[in-house]
């Protein structure tokens, strides 16, 4: 059960630990003691509090630390959007730089010149702004009859194989022949 | 204005108004500076962390006292020990982290010496009472709230605290 509030001594006390109160408010000499000790108190303590020039500066304020991150976080925000807006947009252009559009066409390996050369495109080439730039066409007929020679090679390798065979059963009839087996 | 922004304003205007007297209390309670001003920043970072919490009722100041009170509490508490009012017991909690400032007249130093040595005649419950009324001008009630009493053992406290000041600045004075 909860005491009752002493009131009276409340009273007392709120009179004497008053900020204002005028010299002859107080009821009875207790009060007047108590009073006494109060402006004591109040009188060193302002005493021994260090001089003040101006209100209190806090080492950081964490109102300012928030708002700070929140411009912050922002900016750097900002700064990304820009960014990707920048390598995107130069992606883009390296992509579809102007060199790009205008590459010659290539000749297809599989199609190569028709012999004998062509001279009209000979002189074409040779005709251009540089006489020494390399000449493709005659590069791949170069390839195309290095691939006949290979093809002749393996044609004539198969008709040996088919000697040696011949070869072979000719001697094994010799073999018997001379052995009186036939 | 956005909520953000009214915080700043409020809390800016908290530091403006009752920074001093957070760090009076404080100063008074601990008897040191560089302690006092740790202590003060961290009353307004509580305060700012908690600002969602709070309403405006129309007393910020014992609402940052409250605050400064426990914060000194629990460090005393932390330490195992009563929130003795003498540097050698603050000293012993918190190691002093830089070199104090000297004084900054030869009044304030004999006022502060004299402070020290009528306090510490005080128990710790006295001395909250005390200085909870003084710099947070709050009611009876809400300091027995604030440090968990009764109100009738919060009033008593004041009393006793009161005569034995009274007994060490007025009657004993030569």
């Amino acid at each position: 059960m909860s005491e009752a509030p002493d009131t009276r001594l409340q009273h007392r006390l709120e009179l004497a630990t008053s900020a204002d109160l005028a010299a002859d408010a107080l009821p009875d000499v207790q009060t007047d003691a108590l009073r006494e000790g109060w402006l004591a108190l109040g009188q060193l303590l302002e005493e021994a509090q260090p001089a003040s020039h101006g209100p209190l500066h806090l080492r950081s304020a964490p109102w300012e630390k928030t708002t700070r991150r929140r411009q912050l976080a922002v900016v750097v925000g900002v700064a990304a959007v820009m960014m990707a807006c920048m390598t995107a947009g130069w992606s883009f252009w390296w992509m579809n730089r102007p060199d790009q559009m205008a590459a010659p066409d290539l000749v297809p390996e599989s199609t190569p010149p028709s012999l004998p050369a062509d001279r009209s495109q000979q002189t074409a080439v040779s005709d251009g702004p540089d006489e020494l730039a390399w000449d493709d066409t005659l590069d791949q007929r170069l390839a195309s009859a290095g691939q006949e020679v290979v093809r002749i090679q393996q044609s004539w390798d198969g008709l040996d194989d088919a000697f040696d065979a011949v070869y072979r059963g000719i001697e094994l009839v010799e073999e018997d022949i001379e052995g009186n087996t036939l | 204005m956005s909520r953000l922004a009214e915080d700043n304003r409020r809390f800016a205007r908290w530091s403006r108004d009752h920074g001093r007297t957070v760090r009076g209390y404080l100063l008074a309670m601990t008897r040191r500076e560089d302690l006092a001003d740790d202590l003060t920043q961290e009353v307004f970072c509580r305060a700012w962390r908690a600002r969602r919490r709070y309403r405006e009722q129309g007393n910020a100041r014992a609402y940052l006292l409250k605050i400064a009170d426990r914060l000194v509490y629990d460090r005393g508490r932390k330490a195992g020990r009563e929130v003795n009012f003498n540097e050698e017991s603050w000293q012993q909690i918190e190691p002093e982290s830089r070199t104090a400032e000297p004084s900054e007249s030869l009044l304030q130093a004999e006022a502060a010496g004299q402070l020290t040595v009528a306090l510490s005649g005080l128990s710790s419950v006295q001395r909250r009472v005390l200085l909870l009324r003084y710099y947070g001008q709050m009611t009876f009630s809400e300091i027995a709230q604030t440090i968990g009493c009764p109100l009738n053992t919060a009033l008593s406290h004041c009393r006793r605290g009161l005569l034995a000041l009274r007994k060490t600045l007025v009657e004993n004075v030569p």
